[in-house]
């Protein structure tokens, strides 16, 4: 008999209505470019899958599930897009959690600033230089001071 | 043997309730085993015979075996009803036998009673005359004054004799109600009747045989019927007595009422009462005495020897018992057209019962033994396809059988192959049974909609003994259905309620995964859940649901993304946690699929990775 699992206090804050929703294209275009930069995902969901048959507790399992790359990818654009990590740090903080190599790393890094952070929408690219509206107003048409025809 | 019994014993094999059931069934057979048969007279070589030979009806064997051990113990009931009948009308006789109904001079109540309404008569004779008189002269009388004072005369003679004129009614229809009902012998030789049992038990050897079965049936319908009507007599000679105590006290003033024409009917009901109640117990005796003639002419009041021998064929045996079934069933309706005053109080409950009693005694029949047959054949087949050897298949059909007639959901499958098999016989209507079922739950269902949930959960776990309180679970767990509000302890329940004809579609699309409970298959489950819209399986299904793994391989991207954007943070959670939690066995699924069904495959995988989409972290 399958037990009922009751959401914790900790993860209903995350999962309670988002303030940013991101778009449904960010994970088949994430995993499009874990793939093209050579990370070997279904290796990966192997390894994690045999560490969660040996976890013991759901927090244990549910950790080990969120190691997964896509989820480490999301994880850091997320923080990048909610401003709790700079964008120039991705490339480190990438290097750290899928653990990879330093040249990778800054590879996929700039991949996903350029076709998910910016390609996306999730971030401006450069601040946008707003011009100001012309001054030039179209000049009323006074009917009182039209020349009488 | 020591091995087997070990065995049967040990914890694993079954549940201590099971245990304690079959040996309790196992004590009640051979406790309640009919009197009449012998073991010697069961033929060995007749056994092995059917054992070796006839294994394709081990089934229908242990089916019927169940059922007349079901019904040895109804019959039991029966013979105790009959006995208790016995044994009250004997004593009633007696006790009636001794008892003084007309005479004032050897009764006291009566000589009291009597001799008050006598002179209260004679005041009413006195005035009658001078109404008589009075009306003469005064020509004011709308009646025939000569005929009355005539009357007037006859009856003032006649009311000093009024005991004498009951008694001779009374006695008359005494002489007639013992000789009928003090029966041919004595009652208690009706009993008898209940050793023809040992010739159900024959139908079990040799060729398989149900028509004994027919006789088991008919000997719990004499011994009800007879018992009933049995019982009924001896309230209703109890409560004669009484009654022609008062109309004998009321006599003179009956006679008074004679007089004139305005007051005759009452004389003329007065009557009517006397003839009535006096004879009350002659009509109805007189086809209990055929009745009893019928078994004693058919020589099966002394059964001792004849059940063992050649000449006892079950065709006689059914024949005899059901002609006196039918003198009985007749001295009953006689019994129940009486207009006696107050009688039909007494019969009332004897009415109530007869009414009740063929219909549930049938119904019980039809129920019981349609549930083991049906509960043994399915038990049979599903070893058969398990590939259990000959033992497990038997061991199997005995259990089934068991559950058929033990349970009311069991009675239930049993009662619907009857009815659908009236159904291709073209005698009901199609879809009868189903309308029937359904109108018989609605009336629980209504009642439930404005109960309260804890209400509901509490019912759905009540213990089930009878059929009603099947239904009753049944429209509890229909309602929380309705409600999407079923526990999964609650699942247990979901096959009874089935049975007993539930609406169902809102708990499937609650509880997907349920269908399992009345034997769709993992593939089924699937499509069933990919068939359901993302905007409907979002609203509908339950959170704890999307915590199976069952559920989980079935979900497509649209489903996870609609649940990610508008389902609620439970239904999250418990998608999130329940792929964590079984995710080293949805990559195996994902591995096997792969070689059997790549899109499949494919369709899994990309669920997991939307788990990790930054609205789900």
């Amino acid at each position: 008999m399958t037990k009922s699992i009751k959401a914790p206090g900790n993860m209903l804050n995350k999962l309670t209505k988002p303030q940013i929703i991101y778009p449904d294209e960010i994970v088949p275009l994430v995993r499009e470019l874990l793939e093209k930069h050579g990370i070997d995902l279904e290796k990966r969901k192997e390894e994690i899958a045999k560490k969660i048959k040996l976890a013991k507790t759901l927090e244990e399992k549910v950790e080990l599930f969120r190691s997964l790359p896509i989820g480490q990818v999301s994880k850091t654009i997320k923080e990048i897009v909610e401003q709790r990590m700079p964008i120039e740090e991705m490339s480190i903080r990438l290097k750290e959690r899928l653990l990879i190599s330093e040249k990778k790393a800054n590879d996929l890094a700039e991949d996903i600033k350029k076709k998910v952070i910016y390609g996306l929408g999730l971030i401006e690219k450069e601040p946008s230089i707003k011009t100001k509206p012309s001054s030039k107003r179209e000049a009323k048409k006074d009917i009182y001071r039209e020349p009488i025809e | 043997m020591m091995k087997f019994l070990e065995n049967f014993f040990s914890p694993k094999w079954l549940t201590r309730k099971q245990k304690v059931l079959i040996v309790s069934l196992l004590f009640l057979v051979v406790l309640l085993f009919p009197r009449g048969i012998v073991w010697a007279q069961i033929d060995l070589w007749q056994i092995g015979g059917w054992v070796l030979g006839g294994i394709g009806d081990i089934a229908a064997r242990i089916a019927m075996a169940i059922v007349m051990a079901f019904l040895q113990l109804v019959l039991l009931a029966a013979e105790a009803v009959l006995a208790l009948g016995i044994a009250l009308l004997s004593g009633m006789l007696d006790f009636i036998n001794n008892i003084v109904y007309t005479d004032p001079s050897r009764n006291d109540l009566i000589r009291a009673g009597w001799t008050l309404t006598r002179d209260i008569a004679n005041i009413g004779f006195i005035l009658g005359l001078i109404y008589i008189g009075l009306a003469t002269a005064l020509q004011w009388a709308g009646f025939n004054t000569k005929k009355a004072f005539a009357y007037l005369l006859i009856m003032a003679l006649f009311v000093n004799f009024t005991p004498l004129i009951c008694g001779i009614v009374v006695d008359a229809a005494n002489l007639l109600t013992n000789f009928f009902l003090r029966g041919l012998t004595q009652w208690n030789t009706l009993l008898d009747v209940f050793l023809l049992n040992a010739a159900g038990w024959k139908g079990l050897v040799g060729p398989l045989d149900w028509r004994p079965m027919a006789l088991f049936l008919l000997l719990i319908a004499l011994g009800f019927v007879g018992g009933g009507i049995l019982l009924l007599y001896a309230l209703l000679l109890f409560a004669r007595v009484f009654v022609i105590w008062i109309l004998v006290i009321l006599s003179p003033l009956a006679f008074v009422a004679y007089i004139f024409p305005t007051t005759r009917r009452w004389f003329t009901t007065w009557w009517h009462q006397l003839i009535q109640w006096s004879f009350i117990g002659a009509i109805g005796g007189f086809f209990l005495y055929l009745g009893h003639l019928t078994l004693a002419l058919g020589d099966k009041l002394n059964l001792q020897e004849s059940i063992g021998t050649s000449e006892f064929t079950v065709n006689a045996e059914v024949a005899s018992v059901l002609g006196a079934l039918i003198f009985m069933l007749i001295g009953l309706y006689t019994t129940l057209q009486t207009s006696a005053m107050g009688a039909d109080r007494i019969i009332a409950f004897g009415k109530k019962i007869g009414k009740k009693a063929p219909g549930v005694i049938g119904k019980g029949g039809i129920r019981g033994i349609g549930g083991a047959i049906v509960g043994a054949r399915e038990a049979t087949e599903k070893a058969r396809r398990e590939g259990k050897g000959r033992a497990g298949r038997t061991w199997a059909g005995f259990k089934g059988a068991l559950k058929g007639i033990a349970t009311p959901a069991g009675r239930e499958v049993g009662e619907e192959s009857f009815w659908h098999f009236l159904e291709k016989a073209h005698v009901v209507s199609p879809g009868f049974y189903e309308r029937k079922k359904r109108k018989e739950l609605n009336e629980y269902v209504k009642a439930m909609k404005e109960l309260p949930e804890e209400r509901l959960h509490e019912i759905v776990k009540r213990p089930v003994f009878l059929a009603r309180d099947a239904k009753i679970r049944a429209a509890a767990f229909e309602a929380l259905s309705k409600r999407k509000a079923l526990k999964e302890e609650e699942k247990r329940y979901l096959p009874d309620a089935k049975k007993m004809g539930a609406d169902l579609s809102e708990t499937f699309k609650n509880r997907p995964t349920w269908l399992a409970e009345i034997g769709k298959t993992a593939e089924e489950i699937g499509e069933t859940i990919q068939k359901i819209s993302p905007e409907d399986f979002r609203k509908n299904v339950h959170p704890e649901e999307l915590s199976k793994i069952e559920v989980i391989i079935n979900l497509d991207r649209p489903k996870i993304e609609e649940i990610r954007k508008k389902g609620s943070v439970t239904q999250k959670y418990n998608l999130l946690t329940g792929i964590a939690k079984n995710f080293d066995k949805i990559i195996e699924t994902v591995r096997e699929l792969e070689r059997t069904n790549p899109e499949k495959a494919e369709r899994i995988a990309s669920v997991i990775d939307e788990a990790d989409h930054p609205n789900f972290i």
